[in-house]
């Protein structure tokens, strides 16, 4: 079949994954510390064209030759030239710029600055990381997720606030009632070791990992805490909304490139080597 | 079909609960003792297809992954317990809670619900009832002799006789909970107590970590309604992006329908 078929249906799929990114970034355009994803777009690797009948030594006779064999006897042949072969997915990165910061005034909220994660440990016993700092207390008195989550501070405690006056520095030490009960334990976050799971939590999948502990130690550099905020979604709906439109108008462009392709063949079929009245 | 299409949905769906959460807070701006609500969002699970750090067939370590969200989920709707502005009556049985507490309410089937609304009444024996006719506990009745009733900050309640000389007649006790987040909203201005909200603990206003009671003032609801006219426009904003998602998608879908050439 013609190769432009195939090269409009690849600019399709991709478009479609394209709007599904964009989809998933409006609808958490209100979910505290989301943040949104690009798709990337890639060519296909191009493809050297020759003409296989018409090698420069035609002394040889051999008739056709696959351009490989010939390139792979070093014998000359007459390129066409490069053509591309559609598009592909190169992945989707996580934009880890800062949302914008909404004023609660609630002492169990929290916002980071910088590339930081908070360090939460599931029911489970297994380590996840969320950028939202919309914390709660559980029966125990354990800062908690909203969903549950214990919230690790250094060591891998999980921090107790027993007492009225709650006040987490720029540091994420926290004090309550003048007494230090722990440091929130912050990651950094790193586009290659981190991968969005759901539910606002962000999971580590490298194995060289040398331990949570070790990273909780020290807040990282340049990442602060914030009391009393949260950090809204860093989705830009305009943007998103100019994206859906671009990708949605190549998505059509290559229909267009499919249907006129059809009708092409269509003629071919349907119109050579019929008698003319 | 699409996964865009359920994504946004998912989207209209948890503005729709923004948009109910603060409606309902803005219908109770005037409530006495009213503690806001708002809805937080969760991301949806990933669907990883291709994880970053992976190694392509040319050897090379892939810096990105594919990964496309479905969506958007109300993890919860937070209460917030900041205290609401007072508002000073001067009836001698509208009682406000100066810092955290609640007071403890018996209901009909005997089991205790909490409220923050201290608007107090009597009702036909002198008992201290709620503006639903629940009462307090532990129970405290006024003589139908009192000329006078006196609230003091730590609870005590006094009346004045008509000989001119007062007499204690009860002590009021709060109730607090480890995490009033927790509690469950019952209406009526009511909570009752779950596994979340942790243990109860009891005792005279002042005492521990339990607020001072003012007398002669009531609690306001605590609902900022510039804080909810700015969530309705975001919401409704949000949800209007979530249907042109919707309308970008199904027109996709139908170029894709109709992009064969009929010839």
């Amino acid at each position: 079949m013609l190769r432009g078929l195939y090269t409009a249906a690849s600019g399709l799929n991709a478009e479609l994954l394209e709007q599904d990114v964009v989809a998933n970034n409006i609808a958490n355009a209100n979910t505290v510390g989301f943040k949104k994803d690009a798709p990337v777009l890639e060519a296909f690797p191009t493809t050297l064209v020759a003409r296989i009948h018409d090698r420069m030594d035609m002394n040889g006779a051999e008739g056709p030759m696959p351009l490989p064999a010939i390139v792979a006897q070093n014998l000359p042949y007459r390129p066409l030239g490069v053509v591309g072969q559609g598009v592909e997915s190169a992945g989707t990165a996580t934009q880890f710029s800062p949302g914008s910061l909404s004023r609660t005034d609630q002492p169990f909220d929290f916002a980071l600055e910088g590339d930081g994660l908070f360090t939460v440990q599931k029911a489970d016993g297994s380590v996840a990381y969320t950028r939202a700092g919309n914390f709660t207390l559980n029966s125990d008195k354990n800062l908690t997720t909203v969903d549950g989550d214990l919230v690790m501070g250094n060591g891998m405690q999980p921090i107790r606030i027993d007492g009225q006056h709650v006040v987490v520095d720029t540091g994420g030490m926290v004090t309550v009632d003048g007494s230090n009960v722990g440091s929130l334990a912050l990651a950094k976050y790193d586009p290659t070791r981190f991968s969005k799971a759901g539910d606002n939590l962000y999971l580590r999948h490298d194995d060289d990992f040398e331990g949570v502990d070790a990273m909780a130690k020290d807040a990282p550099r340049g990442v602060k805490v914030l009391q009393g905020f949260t950090e809204q979604s860093n989705v830009e709906v305009v943007t998103e909304m100019v994206h859906m439109i671009s990708l949605m108008r190549a998505y059509e462009e290559n229909t267009k490139a499919i249907s006129m392709q059809d009708e092409t063949l269509s003629k071919l079929i349907t119109s050579v080597g019929t008698p003319s009245a | 079909m699409m996964r865009a299409l359920w994504t946004s949905a998912s989207g209209l769906q948890a503005e729709q609960m923004k948009m109910d959460v603060l409606s309902n807070n803005l219908a109770n701006v005037d409530t006495n003792g009213f503690k806001a609500s708002r809805a937080d969002f969760e991301d949806l699970l990933y669907a990883q297809l291709r994880r970053a750090g992976t190694v392509d067939q040319y050897g090379q370590q892939l810096p990105l992954g594919t990964e496309v969200g479905a969506g958007v989920r109300t993890a919860d709707t937070l209460k917030n317990f900041t205290e609401g502005t007072i508002n000073v009556t001067n009836q001698p049985l509208d009682v406000t809670i100066n810092g955290n507490g609640f007071f403890q309410i018996t209901m009909p089937d005997g089991s205790l619900s909490y409220t923050r609304d201290g608007a107090l009444n009597m009702d036909g024996n002198g008992r201290i009832v709620t503006a639903d006719g629940y009462f307090l506990d532990p129970p405290i009745t006024i003589p139908s002799t009192a000329t006078g009733v006196v609230i003091g900050s730590t609870g005590q309640v006094q009346i004045t006789l008509p000989s001119g000389t007062s007499q204690v007649v009860g002590q009021i006790q709060i109730a607090n909970f480890v995490n009033p987040a927790g509690l469950e909203s019952v209406g009526q201005n009511l909570y009752q107590a779950t596994d979340a909200s942790g243990q109860v603990y009891v005792g005279s206003p002042g005492t521990e970590n339990l607020g001072t009671l003012q007398q002669g003032a009531l609690e306001q609801s605590n609902v900022s309604v510039v804080t909810e006219m700015v969530n309705m426009i975001t919401a409704q904003r949000s949800y209007e992006s979530d249907t042109k998602v919707i309308t970008a998608a199904d027109t996709m879908l139908s170029l894709a329908n109709n992009m064969r050439y009929n010839g």
